[in-house]
Order: structure tokens, then sequence, then C-alpha cells
């Protein structure tokens, strides 16, 4: 898999093109914002606005949803759940190779085995990780949360209930 | 038109079989387009396909009236955020329909939400969809009266995040990114 130009560009430390077009992006390092098809997405999509402040890559398991996402980057992995291990370890090679071409300063998603192991991946690479337990976790946290807590420098829950001591933060939903 | 989703994971004929035979009873076959997944028992009666792409899927929202789906966040979401009254009903894991019962507490979240209703069992949908057609109703009725009152009415879900949420992350993005 190949980076676009524009990720692989700015990754690379190369030179930006004059100050034109869209306004400075926050923060010096990538964004590597990732999340499956479906709810995890949608809900990520949500965070849209905040996320375009600054040089983010988006990444997902459908192609179609390139619509939501403008003219941002964009990157397609395999999804994977824990029932299909081939499909687990093509998964995680792409994902790894996404980071090590990009070099993210941080990884954003919602889940759920892509956004995981970006986010194991990525803290190995040494980016900053950010785990949002997705909505539909309602009455408990989903397992690739208890597992992402290990990993993540931030670990919220859209659920005030679902917050606890030495588990995820609440800091309000995407709703 | 009315718009029924499984979502792009699962079949789930329990809900698609209950929308068809309702909208077969009440002859209303002709008005709903349901995404039923890849499912060895396809409705009887009313337009089906099994996948859609995000585009399509967009499109069939903004031109439904009502969604009709499966208990998930993403459906949910982009009917309120479309406007749109959505009926969902949960998938159940005593019934192999998904990996664990996440979309019972699903139902109970939303609950207070403007313009959602759902149920985990597939003989309250007829109800359900019947209600929100009433609301409707009532709220075109009101709208072509000139009155704006009705409650209903306020169904929608902003297209982004507001809230805490933004400032929390934004904080820790910038020291993380800077």
């Amino acid at each position: 898999m190949i980076a676009d130009a524009r990720a692989a560009g700015s990754a690379a430390g190369s030179a930006t093109g004059p100050a034109e077009g869209p306004p400075v992006p926050r923060g010096r390092k990538r964004l590597l914002a990732i999340a499956s098809a479906g709810g995890h997405w949608a809900e990520l999509v949500r965070l849209r606005p905040l996320l375009d402040e600054y040089k983010v890559t988006y990444v997902t398991t459908n192609r179609g949803y390139r619509v939501d996402v403008g003219d941002q980057p964009f990157r397609v992995v395999t999804e994977a759940s824990r029932w299909d291990r081939l499909r687990l370890v093509r998964s995680a090679l792409q994902v790894l190779w996404l980071l090590i071409r990009l070099r993210p300063g941080v990884v954003i998603t919602t889940g759920a085995a892509p956004g995981w192991f970006a986010l194991f991946l990525g803290k190995k690479l040494g980016a900053k990780t950010i785990w949002i337990d997705s909505l539909a976790n309602g009455e408990e946290l989903s397992m690739s949360g208890q597992r992402a807590a290990k990993h993540a420098d931030l670990w919220l829950t859209q659920w005030p209930e679902l917050a606890r001591e030495g588990g995820p933060e609440y800091a309000g939903s995407v709703l | 038109m009315i718009f029924v989703t499984v979502g792009s994971q699962l079949p789930f004929d329990r809900l698609v079989h209950a929308v068809d035979a309702w909208a077969h009873a009440t002859g209303r076959a002709s008005d709903v387009l349901a995404q039923v997944s890849s499912s060895d028992a396809p409705p009887q009666h009313i337009e089906w396909q099994e996948e859609m792409q995000p585009s399509e899927f967009n499109a069939a929202v903004e031109k439904a009236d009502l969604i009709v789906g499966h208990a998930g966040t993403g459906t949910i979401m982009a009917a309120l955020c479309a406007g749109k009254p959505v009926v969902v009903l949960a998938r159940r894991v005593g019934l192999q329909e998904t990996r664990n019962d996440h979309q019972v507490a699903t139902i109970e979240r939303f609950r207070d939400l403007q313009g959602f209703s759902g149920t985990t069992e597939a003989e309250g949908i007829p109800a359900l969809i019947e209600e929100a057609l009433g609301n409707l109703a009532e709220v075109q009725a009101g709208t072509a009266a000139g009155g704006g009152s009705n409650p209903r009415a306020g169904v929608g879900l902003s297209p982004y995040a507001t809230g805490p949420i933004l400032e929390r992350l934004r904080g820790f993005m910038d020291g993380a990114l800077s």
C-alpha cells in the first residue's frame, strides 16, 4: 500500500507549498484518525471539524466513505474481527505500513479491530494514542476498549456511568 | 418512502420480515426499500438489495420519511442527522444476530432522543412504525396549518459533535502534535 502524495510528502518532512489553500494546520505532526465501517466511522466523522484543524489522514475499511471527508487524505485498510485470523494479520500489516509511512504524532480511534492495531502499534512507534469507546457500548466497555486501555494515553467513554478511576474518562460524547 | 437498513455486517431477517409482513398487510409494500445484507430469506413483498455504498445509503436516508433499522449507532445517527425519525429493533445474541447484546443497551441509551424509538421484540415493530408515521402526519398537518408547536417536529441531531469532548481532545492533541 502506497501513501498518497500529500501524506507521504509531509511525513518525509519535505518542503510544503506556498501559503495558499486551506488554513495552516494546528500542530507539526500528522494525526491518524481511524475507524471501522459503520457506527465506529459515523462516530469518528462527527469529530471532523476538530480533526480537520490538524494534518489529518483518515483511515477506514470501506472505500465509499471518501465522500465523508472531502479532500482530506483518506486511506483504506482491510476490515477484521477476532473471528478471522487471516484478515486480522492482513489488517494489522496494512495498519503497520501506514504508521511507518505517515509517522503520526497522534492516533485517534473509535474502534474496532483496525483501530486497535493502530493504537497498539502506533504506541510502540512513539505516537500518543486516543481510544474513544463507541456509543454502542452503553452498558459495558467493549472488549477492544478494555484491551485498548493499556495502550491509550487518553481513554474516553461516552457514557458518564462507565467512567472510573484507573479506567476511562468521561468528557462528553460525539452526539 | 420507508427505508429499512440492517447495517453493513450481518443480515437481520427478524427485522426485515417484520417490516415486509406489515407493509404487505397495510398495502404499503411499494413504498418500502430495504437493505438486507446477505440474507438467505429475502423479503417477499418490499423492494430490497443486499448492500449499499455509503453514497447510496445517504441518498436513501435523504429520500425516506422514516428509517427502520437495526439498533446500530451508525444507523440511528444517520437518520437523526438527516432529521428523519428512526424505529429500531435490537439484535439479540441469543438469536445469533450479533456477538453480544450491546444493541439492547443502545436502545436504552438513545431512548430520550427526539424521533427515536426502539424495541427488542419484532412484534413491537408495526406499532412503532405506525406511531412514527402518525407523528409525521401530525407534523405535516401542523406545518400546513402554520403551527410549529408539535414537539415531534424537533427531530434532528447536528451533523457534528459539540460540547466538552472537543476541548478535551483539542487540549490533548495540541500538546502531542506540536
